[in-house]
């Protein structure tokens, strides 16, 4: 019972062998060749010594102890039709039927002077691959048996659509297994193919580097992959330097690719608000939540491999699309509320201005999106007047109201009144309903929407740490990964301002002139729009989360 | 005026709602922010090492890592990916070597061994200071090379760099136990499972304790791995070696459901489909059993399938065909030769049972220099029991069977010996242990037990 021994502890009996790939193993190898009207299959059997000993006997049919060519003749052709019916293969769902040709059996010398054995089986079946078409291959031989197991593809006035397996063998058809210390033994017995008429193929998919992904995002795999060697061998002062600055535009870049909703959301907050405080709130928080989210994951991976980093990444992104969506509906609710309560307001502020003899109304009543709401427009109009001053109002003001809010001291009558007058622009757009329920964002909704902008953190980050601490660079890897938190924040403030300022251009061109009308439509809905944009990104993000495949 | 009171009243109270609900809504969040991170740091301080013990890596930050079928193989194509772009992380190198020994062991594909080796090897030339992930591989590597008293002194100078390296201490309680040290290897184990309660340490426990004749803690430990198991190859682990406990106790019935129920889990493993063909063959089903061994030794031609199958053959008399299973072991054992492997054990039984007794003594010597364990001395002894040296057999028979663990098949030697030496008592003492600890132990030589047994007189 030396297995149970052996085993019980971990510990297989199997030796280390000479034969690369073990003594007791059998190799399978497929290499297809697709043509507009079938399909060729190189189907190659390597034997290792042991399994070749097993076999030998019933190839050996006359007992010589030598194989005859009349022996490997009559052995090939019958493993070759066993080989032929384990390799299944379809055409769009159509199960292709092989002629099996050229059998033919090999004994090549192998470890201690015994012989293994090499069968060679060509296949061949006609297939309608002449229009685009989905052609599948699973090898089911020596299912259980180790072994290495490759399959390669070319297409032959077909051409293959992202191929999953190379077009060249690596192991030069089961003669010469590669022993590179970074490539798994292969075990690929299966492969779906995509095709079209034509020639070549539209490049296999390389993941690692996203080749098939826009040059933006390839751009940023790349700088990664610098990253990473930057940190490597030899940390000089001015490396160092050039790092932490590669990180802060990696930490920019970042927060621009797709499928992050951290950009829309501070969009939206700094576009809404557009307080430069607001902003760098956001900033701050969104740095300081990554930092810290990407120190604690990559301590704990690199602590234990019990924390499947792939699975956290995965349920903090489900978090944090949540945490939007639920501000989204927040700020949906208030938005709705506002429009209700400013019509209130508006008839207000319609009174007062018209008291101060400005502008009177012109486009009341109409288009408002389907509100009854007749001065809203007047409401935009005469508030947005005075656009020279706009930012500098704009900040002065939020900061006030900031802290009136704070405070929880409402508005009395009068300064109300006041600051209606006097930063009527304001109103004109997005701040007509800034005193409405939801505008102003405390500052732990700030806080909130940082946090969860930070709290996915971006994998690359993590690498960089990880490869940092492996290479025992703990504290300039906390250092680099800051750098990344303070370049996302950057991004994040930029993109808030860059929508102040349109916010602006929109409200001056609704003021003067054609656009008017549609602009104040715009400005009127856009709280509504914004919310919503909002809540679908969360929705988005927390999907996505969830569905992705692990 | 009253309509702006009114605003100014349904402003503030609507604010103060809008607010309250900002401020909920970012408590929550930094609530639910701050269990995550805490979740992550403590699975980090306390989580079980993932089930196989290694010091893998599930560093899993590639968002485009291709999808591999498990954790293990995941852990090690990332590893490989990590490495292509920063080939001097000498920690990312010790967890893939690390890793390429676990993988070798769950798909028996010896070609990872030599690269575990290099980039073991490879860690180690760029750390060789303080790297205890590295050390610790090498004495897997070495434990699976069978090679231990270098994975003790690969352990040992792990342990000197970090004292609280779990997984090391499994390597060196799985050294020593080799060894036959089993007081080391009982402290070791208990050290793994302070350190680090999980499939690696409970298995590890149960075996020590079988050894010791605690049948009823050993199948708790291998429950309580069970209970933490979650991959197929994990839950088939602990299946076949709850069956194999069962089974030694002659509990067929018991071993076969957890066969199956590894089975299901992963439906070629040899050492399950071993097992139901043991049970077959308990249970007279020849054909079964045949078909079973059959299967077993097409898919993994080891050296001990390969005997246990002729010795069944040879129960049944088909001898021809054992023979062609015998044949074929000593074409592996030519194999090992040739690559300079050390496994003397299953040759030393081959030799005693079927063969030359001289060559018998000769492996089961070199095997006892390598190890002076139970099983080596059980082997030894009964290689000198085929040579008629029933005298010098007897204290390595004694010492098989005298550390308290009821291990049918040691039994049964022992107590031929004692009957070779005319000690009757004994003999019919340790042969009757023998049967009652386990009637089915070998179809080859359970018949031969109760054969001795009534011709002593049976049972005291």
């Amino acid at each position: 019972m030396a297995c149970v021994l052996g085993a019980i502890l971990a510990v297989p009996v199997t030796p280390a062998v000479a034969h690369p790939l073990g003594n007791f193993t059998v190799n399978h190898y497929n290499g297809i060749e697709l043509f507009p009207d079938r399909v060729d299959v190189l189907a190659v059997v390597d034997t290792a010594e042991i399994p070749t000993a097993q076999g030998f006997p019933a190839i050996d049919t006359d007992e010589s102890g030598e194989l005859s060519d009349a022996e490997r003749a009559s052995y090939a052709e019958d493993r070759c039709q066993d080989v032929a019916a384990a390799v299944t293969a379809e055409v769009d769902g159509t199960a292709l039927d092989w002629t099996v040709s050229a059998p033919t059996l090999e004994a090549v010398p192998g470890a201690a002077g015994l012989p293994t054995l090499r069968l060679t089986c060509e296949l061949s079946a006609p297939a309608d691959l002449s229009g685009p078409a989905t052609f599948t291959l699973v090898d089911g031989n020596g299912e259980g048996r180790v072994g290495w197991r490759e399959i390669t593809a070319v297409g032959d006035g077909v051409r293959l659509l992202q191929p999953q397996v190379p077009a060249e063998t690596i192991s030069e058809q089961l003669r010469v297994y590669p022993e590179d210390l970074l490539l798994s033994p292969l075990n690929v017995n299966s492969v779906t193919l995509r095709t079209e008429p034509g020639e070549g193929s539209t490049g296999s998919e390389d993941l690692r580097t996203g080749a098939a992904a826009d040059p933006f995002t390839r751009f940023i795999a790349a700088a990664d992959a610098y990253l990473e060697e930057l940190i490597g061998p030899e940390l000089t002062p001015l490396v160092g330097v050039l790092a932490l600055l590669l990180a802060v535009l990696l930490g920019a870049g970042h927060a621009l690719l797709p499928g992050h909703g951290k950009t829309v959301m501070a969009a939206y907050l700094a576009g809404r608000r557009g307080s430069r405080r607001d902003a760098l709130i956001v900033g701050a928080t969104v740095t300081g939540t990554h930092t810290a989210g990407v120190l604690v994951l990559g301590i704990a991976i690199s602590v234990s491999s019990a924390v499947a980093g792939e699975q956290v990444l995965r349920w903090l992104g489900v978090i944090s699309g949540l945490l939007v969506a639920a501000i989204g509906v927040a700020l949906l609710r208030s938005a709705v509320r506002s429009r209700r309560t400013r019509a209130a307001e508006l008839e207000r502020a319609a009174v007062l201005v018209g008291a101060g003899g400005l502008e009177e109304t012109s486009t009341s009543g109409r288009g408002s999106g389907g509100h009854d709401h007749d001065h809203s427009h007047d409401h935009d109009h005469d508030h947005s007047h005075d656009h020279n001053h706009d930012s500098r109002h704009d900040h002065g003001h939020s900061d006030d109201h900031d802290h009136a809010h704070d405070g929880g001291s409402g508005h009395s009558g009068a300064p109300a009144r006041a600051h209606v007058l006097e930063h009527t622009h304001s109103h004109g757009f997005g701040r007509a309903h800034s005193h409405a329920p939801g505008d102003g964002y405390s500052r732990s909704g700030l806080i909130g929407m940082g946090v969860a902008g930070g709290l996915v953190p971006s994998p690359s980050a993590l690498i960089v740490l990880l490869a940092s601490i492996g290479l025992g660079r703990t504290a300039f890897g906390v250092a680099l990964v800051f750098a990344y938190g303070l370049g996302m924040a950057g991004t994040l403030t930029a993109v808030g301002l860059l929508l102040v300022r349109l916010r602006n251009r929109l409200a001056d061109r609704g003021r003067r002139g054609r656009l008017k009308h549609s602009a104040a439509v715009i400005a009127a809905a856009l709280p509504v729009l914004t919310a919503v944009l909002v809540l679908v990104v969360g929705v988005a993000l927390a999907l996505r989360g969830i569905l992705s495949p692990v | 005026m009253k309509l702006g009171d009114v605003d100014r009243v349904e402003d503030d109270a609507a604010r103060r709602g809008g607010v309250t609900m900002f401020r909920k809504g970012a408590l929550i969040a930094a609530a639910v922010a701050g269990m995550l991170l805490l979740v992550v740091a403590l699975s980090g301080l306390l989580g079980g090492r993932d089930a196989t013990g290694t010091e893998e890596t599930a560093a899993q930050t590639a968002p485009t890592a291709p999808a591999a079928q498990d954790e293990l193989s995941r852990a090690i194509a990332q590893a490989q990916q990590r490495l292509q772009s920063n080939p001097d992380d000498y920690r990312t190198w010790a967890e893939l070597g690390s890793s390429y020994v676990e993988q070798a062991r769950v798909t028996a594909d010896p070609s990872y061994y030599p690269r575990a080796e290099g980039a073991l090897q490879t860690s180690l030339d760029l750390n060789d200071a303080v790297n205890d992930v590295a050390l610790t591989g090498m004495g897997a590597l070495s434990n699976a090379r069978h090679e231990f008293a270098a994975a003790e002194d690969w352990a040992r100078q792990a342990l000197v760099v970090n004292p609280a390296g779990a997984f090391t201490y499994g390597v060196l309680a799985d050294a020593l136990t080799q060894l036959g040290d089993y007081d080391g290897a009982t402290a070791a184990i208990q050290q793994m499972l302070d350190l680090r309660p999980g499939i690696p340490s409970f298995t590890r426990a149960s075996y020590n304790l079988e050894l010791h004749g605690n049948i009823d803690g050993a199948r708790n430990a291998l429950e309580q791995a069970l209970n933490s198991a979650s991959s197929p190859s994990d839950i088939a682990f602990c299946r076949t070696y709850l069956g194999h406990l069962s089974f030694s106790q002659g509990d067929l019935d018991g071993a076969s459901e957890q066969y199956d129920a590894g089975l299901e889990q992963s439906p070629t493993e040899p050492s399950l489909l071993i097992g139901q063909a043991r049970v077959a063959a308990a249970r007279g089903e020849e054909d079964a059993a045949l078909e079973g061994y059959g299967e077993v030794v097409a898919i993994r031609p080891l050296p001990e399938y390969l005997v246990e199958f002729g010795d069944y053959l040879v129960s049944l008399g088909r001898t021809e065909e054992a023979d062609a299973q015998f044949a074929l072991f000593q074409t592996t054992q030519q194999l090992f030769e040739g690559n300079g492997v050390q496994d003397q054990l299953t040759l030393a039984y081959v030799e005693a049972d079927h063969g030359d007794p001289a060559a018998a003594i000769a492996a089961g010597q070199a095997e006892w220099a390598q190890r002076e364990n139970v099983d080596s001395a059980d082997a030894l002894a009964w290689a000198l029991h085929s040579a008629g040296r029933d005298a010098e057999a007897l204290p390595y028979a004694q010492q098989a069977t005298g550390i308290g663990g009821k291990n049918a098949l040691f039994l049964y030697h022992r107590g031929m010996i004692e009957r070779a030496l005319g000690m009757t008592e004994p003999a019919r003492q340790t042969l009757d242990a023998a049967l009652d600890t386990n009637p089915y132990f070998s179809p080859l030589h359970a018949p031969q037990a109760k054969e001795a047994l009534a011709a002593l007189g049976g049972p005291l």
